[in-house]
């Protein structure tokens, strides 16, 4: 049985983030999406670093869009969870809710 | 824009060319209405987060070149001292025959080419020394040249200390200097910072497959 990788909690969030943005997954949006949901802005030094070693781990996978004038003619690279990204991540999510059974957090719903 | 194409030649040091584009679109995406500090903030930060996580990958590997890359610098400044301490005694010997006079003027100037001959030839050392880390570091040039910075500082450090009393510490590091030329601490930096500049351009010429499509215009 193939070993699931430990993530740690800001590569969770970054892979929660992309896997809601869908098709629309880059840089920029990812920021965006963990901003608002987090009430936390990433630095962009650690959230470049981060998706370079998700892919590493073979969690998620990028391919460069077409260059826009808007960009002064660069590409956006998009990312998006694989198969394996998502069996990690819902891993850990089971791993954090089976933590938080019998325990009554305020704003924590168990549902 | 100009600042774009400086801020991917940054970036490409430490990462890919087309990922360092990209992230320069990014960046760029994001400074609508934030200024070109925040712009140049997140250019170096992005910078130094790619350059930590390259030593943080492969600690011992990068530490490993640090140290191979001493031993060879080490090695080629012995054979570079060698070289001058015989290009010395030759120099005395003829002044002994009476062949050259050695007057306070030409001795002046003599301290003063043997001193440029020694930084030019310790600036090749430091280069081909970048060099030989770059073509070794796999795509981590950066790292592997910054931890051979620090091995080379301690290496230095204690050799200076406990060794030799300070004094050859700055003749190792620094390049020969003349006795007619007298060590400044001015000098002393000038000396390292080209130091610094010629490993750094070392490792540079071996990655310069990831800047050499840079066209830059009127910069």
């Amino acid at each position: 049985m193939s070993r699931i990788p430990v993530l740690g909690e800001f590569e969770q969030i970054v892979l929660l983030a992309v896997l809601r943005l869908g098709d629309n997954a880059y840089g920029v949006t990812i920021r965006t999406e963990i901003t608002e949901c987090t009430g936390r802005e990433p630095a962009p030094g650690a959230l470049y670093t981060t998706l370079d070693r998700l892919e590493e781990k073979g969690l998620l996978t990028s391919r460069f869009g077409d260059p826009t004038p808007q960009r002064g003619g660069r590409a956006k690279r998009y990312f998006m969870v694989n198969a394996a990204g998502v069996k990690t991540v819902a891993y850990s999510q089971r791993c954090y809710r089976r933590l938080l059974e019998g325990l009554n957090l305020p704003g924590v719903s168990h549902a | 824009m100009r600042k774009a194409e400086i801020a991917e030649l940054i970036l490409s040091l430490f990462t890919s060319r087309d990922r360092a584009a990209s992230t320069v679109g990014d960046l760029e995406e994001n400074t609508t209405g934030r200024g070109a500090r925040w712009f140049w903030l997140g250019v170096f930060r992005t910078a130094s987060s790619l350059f930590w996580s390259s030593f943080a990958a492969e600690p011992l590997f990068i530490a490993s070149i640090g140290f191979r890359g001493l031993v060879l610098n080490l090695s080629c400044y012995l054979v570079l001292f060698i070289c001058m301490l015989v290009l010395a005694s030759v120099f005395g010997l003829f002044a002994g025959l009476h062949f050259i006079s050695l007057s306070a003027a030409n001795s002046l100037s003599l301290g003063w080419v043997f001193s440029l001959v020694g930084r030019i030839a310790v600036c090749t050392v430091q280069f081909q020394t970048g060099r030989w880390i770059a073509r070794r570091a796999r795509d981590k040039e950066m790292a592997a040249c910054a931890a051979f910075l620090i091995v080379q500082t301690m290496v230095m450090q204690i050799m200076g200390e406990f060794l030799f009393g300070g004094r050859w510490l700055g003749a190792l590091t620094s390049g020969p200097h003349s006795t007619a030329a007298p060590i400044t601490g001015a000098s002393l930096a000038i000396d390292n910072l080209m130091s610094l500049i010629a490993l750094f351009s070392g490792a540079i010429w071996v990655r310069r497959r990831f800047v050499n499509d840079f066209k830059f215009t009127g910069i």
